[in-house]
């Protein structure tokens, strides 16, 4: 569905690239996350794939065609939920979608069962000037989904919502991919990450360090921890050690055998911590 | 055509709700108080004549001395020195200091010094002609009028209609396009657009569209309840949405290349003066400079005076609708072309 080859962008036009040498291909109905820390090269990637910035180098291909040849009717595919909320503000949440909803050339989505799935329905006739952050974030993912489109590109989609309206919005997405949209998802949140997609690129620095399932990723790069509290001089310390990690092995036997245990268990890497031993970058 | 609608909706609905509609409202109410009401109709712009008699008066004389005493608010005064005293407290006046020399009446004449040529020539025509009246004989003169149809003179007041129709909805729509843009740039719904279907024409023509509607509707007002329903409609309103298609397009070349308005705002400011500077001609068609009469604005403005108050000069109209028309044309083309690079700048 989706192609990407050897993709370079410079937002100075030189030598130092946002986004250097991305290759990826997504298949269809698949969810393919994007993840990694502020500044790596996200937002600057889906940008080039929807055709905001243009392609300086390398090939991107959307539903067979180059997008170098494509014209605005590709555009019936797409959704895009973007990163920062850009809605009409002197216009309603349902206007909003209505004006929307008129720009397709394809069967539209009903605006008010859009607003209902996001839980703004009690908001569908107040100015989207007047919505707080969260509801607005939601209101260009209800935009997102106007024209049911078969590619869907969610940038950061539940950046900033509250558990219960992230939950929500997981469930949409996995219901649609269910529906077979292919979906392109950006964030750094691992959690949505590890729950939702079926495989993951880590990104940092504008470069891919690795692309696989969640699953894979950990079978390959995760390690049993322990995590262990034990008493020391009278003082309460904690500890990860990596059960296969031949020093790390030697001091858990150590503190057993010398200190006095309050609790401990094992537990299996998250898909964190894989990001971090290979990227070498925390995801903040 | 649904996603042009859809545009037109919504850029309606922006600009109901940013007050344009209102404001458009109240500064044309206030245009039609300020001509019916506040400037009057007829300007007290004659000149006094002061003037008085040097040495002897003679029998010569007699025929002048009597056109200036029949001049409304004419008065004699004894010296020259008394003229020119008077002359300095009130800035309408002239003198008119007559004395004879070599059996013939000689006049000297004291102006204010910011007369132009054309009233000093007209001042001694028709002293010349008082001094000859009693040698014409008036039988035999015959009155040849240029234009055939009597003009209907224009109250001051209604003068300025044509004025008013040029800034107003035209000048508005400037401003109010530019508004439009820049906020649709600051909550970056542009780019929303730019991952839909719609065209960057629809999006532009929209707006156009929309300013377009606005001008003619604070024009038939202007018109209406100032000079009346006797004017030449379909010139007046094909003008208007030539002259506020300009203003609109002008405002979307201009705002393509800033990120904000007030990046932008010192070049609105400056094109709308410029914009206007023709207004300076419209009393005195003579004063026409090139600089003035190459600025779009300075036909237009005498096209709307055409189609108000016409004075048998339709070509001035067809002058300036095709070149707005064309000049239009070439904007609207320019900006597209603009917008679709810019878009894609980042
Ligand atoms: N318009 C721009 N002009 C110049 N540089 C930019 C622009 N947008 C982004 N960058 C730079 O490109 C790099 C990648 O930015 P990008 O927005 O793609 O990061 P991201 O991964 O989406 O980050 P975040 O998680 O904060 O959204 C950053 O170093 C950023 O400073
Ligand atoms: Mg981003």
């Amino acid at each position: 569905m989706i192609s990407v080859k050897a993709l370079y962008h410079s937002y100075t036009k030189d030598e130092s690239y946002a986004v250097k040498n991305v290759s990826f291909d997504i298949q269809k109905g698949e969810i393919f996350g994007f993840l990694g820390p502020s500044g790596a090269g996200k937002s600057t990637t889906q940008k080039i794939l929807i055709g905001l910035i243009s392609l300086q180098k390398g090939q991107v291909a959307i539903d067979g065609m180059d997008i170098k040849k494509t014209n605005r009717a590709l555009f019936d595919k797409i959704g895009v939920s973007f990163e920062r909320a850009n809605v009409y503000k002197k216009l309603t949440g349902v206007e909003n979608l209505k004006f929307f909803s008129e720009m397709f050339g394809v069967p539209t989505e009903n605006p008010l069962k859009l607003l209902k799935m996001v839980g703004l329905e009690d908001a569908a006739n107040k100015k989207a000037g007047d919505y707080s952050k969260g509801m607005l974030q939601r209101l260009v993912f209800a935009r997102s989904m106007i024209s049911n489109p078969k590619i869907w590109f969610l940038d950061e989609p539940t950046s900033g919502l509250d558990p219960n309206t992230t939950s929500i919005i997981k469930g949409i997405i996995k219901e649609r991919q269910e529906q077979g949209t292919t979906i392109f998802l950006t964030t750094h949140n691992m959690h949505i990450a590890e729950v939702l997609c079926d495989r993951v690129a880590f990104i940092t620095n504008g470069e891919i360090s690795a692309i696989d399932s969640p699953r894979n990723l950990k079978l390959k790069y995760g390690e049993k921890l322990a995590s262990i509290e034990y008493i020391e001089n009278a003082i309460l310390k904690k500890a990860y050690l990596s059960l296969t990690d031949e020093g790390h092995k030697k001091k858990l036997n150590d503190i057993i055998s010398s200190c006095k245990v309050e609790t401990m268990h094992t537990q299996e890497a998250t898909l964190e911590e894989i990001f971090i031993k290979i990227t070498g970058k925390e995801l903040k | 055509m649904k996603r042009l609608f859809g545009l037109l909706k919504k850029d309606f609905l922006v600009a109901y709700r940013g007050y344009f509609f209102l404001i458009m409202l109240v500064v044309a109410l206030i245009l039609v108080v300020v001509t019916n009401w506040l400037i009057p109709e007829k300007a007290n712009l004659d000149v006094k004549v002061l003037y008085a008699v040097e040495g002897e008066r003679t029998e010569r004389m007699n025929s002048l001395l009597g056109f200036l005493q029949g001049a409304e608010g004419s008065q004699r005064l004894d010296s020259k020195s008394a003229v020119i005293e008077l002359m300095q407290g009130d800035k309408n006046t002239i003198g008119v200091i007559i004395r004879e020399a070599a059996e013939k009446p000689v006049i000297e004449i004291v102006l204010q010094g910011y007369e132009n040529q054309q009233s000093r020539n007209a001042l001694a025509l028709s002293l010349s002609a008082a001094i000859d009246a009693q040698n014409i004989d008036y039988s035999n003169i015959e009155n040849v009028t240029l234009q055939a149809v009597e003009q209907p003179e224009i109250p001051l007041n209604k003068s300025f209609v044509p004025l008013m129709i040029l800034n107003e909805p035209v000048m508005l729509g400037f401003i109010f396009l530019a508004t439009l843009i820049f906020m649709e740039k600051e909550e970056n719904t542009i780019r929303a657009y730019l991952v839909s279907p719609v065209r960057i024409w629809e999006y532009l023509l929209s707006k156009i569209i929309i300013m377009a509607a606005l001008a003619l509707i604070s024009t038939i007002l202007i018109t209406v309840f100032t000079v009346g329903i006797h004017v030449n409609w379909i010139m007046l309103l094909a003008i208007v949405t030539a002259g506020s298609v300009f203003g609109a397009a002008s405002a979307m070349f201009i705002a393509v290349f800033f990120d904000n308005l007030s990046k932008a705002m010192i070049w609105i400011i400056s094109i709308s003066l410029i914009f206007t500077i023709p207004m300076a001609a419209y009393f005195i068609p003579s004063f026409s400079p090139w600089f003035i009469t190459i600025l779009p604005t300075y036909d237009l403005m005498f096209a709307i005076r055409e189609a108000i108050y016409p004075a048998g000069n339709p070509q001035i109209f067809y002058q300036s609708f095709i070149t707005l028309t064309i000049i239009n044309a070439a904007l609207y083309i320019m900006s597209i072309a603009l917008y679709q690079r810019s878009l894609l700048r980042d």
